[in-house]
């Protein structure tokens, strides 16, 4: 599934049932459902048209710290700013930690 | 001159006979002389599978990696047939059954079958149904009826693969009865770490093992769940953390960082660290090989999978070396250890305390 076949007009991306419940790796060399590919086909599109989106988070089987800061770090290396990002990104999930895990990923790539 | 008699002269003639022969025998070639009969110990070597399959003990540690070094040997380098006896083999613990399963595969992968290998089979109950439970009495070419029923053996469930697909580790994580959503998540997290450094770093050179294998990659994973705790474990027989770790620092301004680091932990300025050493400085230094800020938090991911768990213990076994880390009563406690031989790749086993009563 990518983000052509899914309303990028609606405002929630469900890892989990969007994109894959087994997210694993950072780059697309790595295997099927990478961190590079995700920020690819969902994070990208999103922050080029300014939209305002909620990430569910919570409907995997769990995530790798390589794919969450390529993923979102990684938007930093291509040069969106942290508050763009933080604009656009809302983070759904039970678990705080893993929404704090994300946005060190992001402001730490900004210092970079 | 007396003449001889019919005897005497009959007995000269044996005599004379004898002594044609034995100076016949003396001047034959070699190969024409009459060879025993093969038995069939001269067409195959027999090697003896050690009784417990077991890493973390140094006996059993040593008596496995010869066990496994001769395997490697004889069949993938030297091309030679060569049976297993298992019949003295009495127990098989998670982390020496998957390095062995893990290696027979390569075997197989790069030979494109294991006819060179047969097995005497085990006389333990036990043993016969896990050889026969993850296929290895198969792979050996024996077609045992043994039928699987120990529970605690039709639980060890078994992934492996090349890529980053965590899909099958996911799922059997998932299927674990007795392993709450939080704790199962965290084992997904160091399990697709772990496979993450496959694809990235694990293979970078030649496996130091004689094979010479150019362009290989894997990995296997073991989770067997039992009444009172879960083992995870996750193998690749790439070139181990001591050879990447010194790669990832070499040339660039974090090498007197990480010489200050072994310093501070071991507290000696040595020359050369053991692989033990370089395993607990590899978690310490929180790098990969390309010295980026945001790259190399695997190792600690593989940490992150038993913290806040209490009785949780994580081993990593590199090449030589092994790390164990342990969380009791809230405080955790490492500590390292070197073995004389050398698993050429890494293990890491992940052990959490699940309870009883737990229904998910």
């Amino acid at each position: 599934m990518n983000a052509s076949t899914i309303n990028v007009t609606t405002t929630n991306i469900d890892i989990g049932k969007d994109f894959s419940h087994y997210p694993a790796g950072r780059y697309e060399t790595d295997g099927p459902f990478n961190g590079e590919l995700f920020r690819a086909e969902f994070l990208v599109p999103v922050l080029n048209s300014h939209q305002q989106i909620t990430i569910e988070l919570d409907n995997t089987a769990g995530y790798g710290s390589s794919f969450l800061e390529e993923a979102f770090g990684g938007l930093v290396r291509l040069g969106y700013s942290s508050a763009q990002i933080k604009t656009a990104i809302t983070f759904h999930s039970e678990d705080p930690s893993l929404i704090e895990e994300i946005e060190e990923y992001i402001l730490d790539a900004e210092q970079d | 001159m007396k003449r001889l008699s019919t005897d005497d002269r009959l007995a000269w003639i044996r005599l004379s006979n004898k002594r044609e022969k034995k100076h016949l025998k003396r001047i034959q070639p070699l190969n024409n002389r009459r060879k025993p009969k093969k038995s069939l110990t001269h067409s195959s070597d027999i090697l003896k599978a050690p009784e417990v399959f077991e890493l973390i003990k140094s006996r059993h540690h040593k008596k496995l990696l010869e066990f496994i070094g001769k395997l490697r040997d004889k069949v993938l380098i030297q091309k030679n047939k060569v049976i297993v006896d298992f019949s003295s083999t009495k127990s098989m613990v998670v982390c020496g059954t998957l390095l062995f399963f893990s290696e027979l595969h390569r075997i197989e992968r790069e030979l494109g079958s294991l006819n060179l290998v047969s097995c005497i089979p085990p006389k333990d109950e036990t043993v016969s149904q896990v050889l026969k439970h993850l296929g290895i009495l198969n792979m050996l070419n024996n077609n045992s009826p043994i039928i699987p029923k120990r529970v605690d053996v039709i639980n060890w469930k078994t992934a492996s693969g090349e890529i980053t697909d965590a899909t099958k580790v996911g799922q059997i994580l998932e299927e674990q009865s007795k392993l709450p959503k939080d704790k199962s998540k965290k084992l997904y997290r160091g399990v697709s770490e772990a496979m993450t450094n496959v694809s990235q770093h694990a293979y970078m050179d030649l496996r130091n093992d004689g094979a010479n294998i150019v362009g290989e990659k894997g990995w296997w994973m073991f989770c067997r769940e039992e009444d009172d705790h879960i083992s995870v474990a996750f193998c690749d027989l790439g070139v181990g953390i001591p050879i990447t770790l010194p790669k990832t620092i070499e040339g660039n301004k974090e090498e007197s960082l990480f010489k200050t680091i072994l310093q501070t932990l071991f507290g000696s300025d040595k020359v050369k660290y053991s692989d033990g050493e370089l395993i607990r400085a590899a978690i310490e230094i929180k790098r990969s090989r390309t010295q980026k800020r945001h790259r190399g938090k695997g190792l600690l991911d593989m940490i992150k999978a038993i913290d806040n768990t209490q009785g949780g213990r994580l081993t990593i076994l590199s090449n030589k070396g092994c790390y164990l880390y342990n969380l009791n009563n809230t405080k955790p406690s490492e500590d390292i250890k070197n073995y004389k031989d050398s698993i050429f790749g890494t293990l890491i086993i992940w052990s959490l305390p699940i309870s009883r009563d737990y229904r998910g």
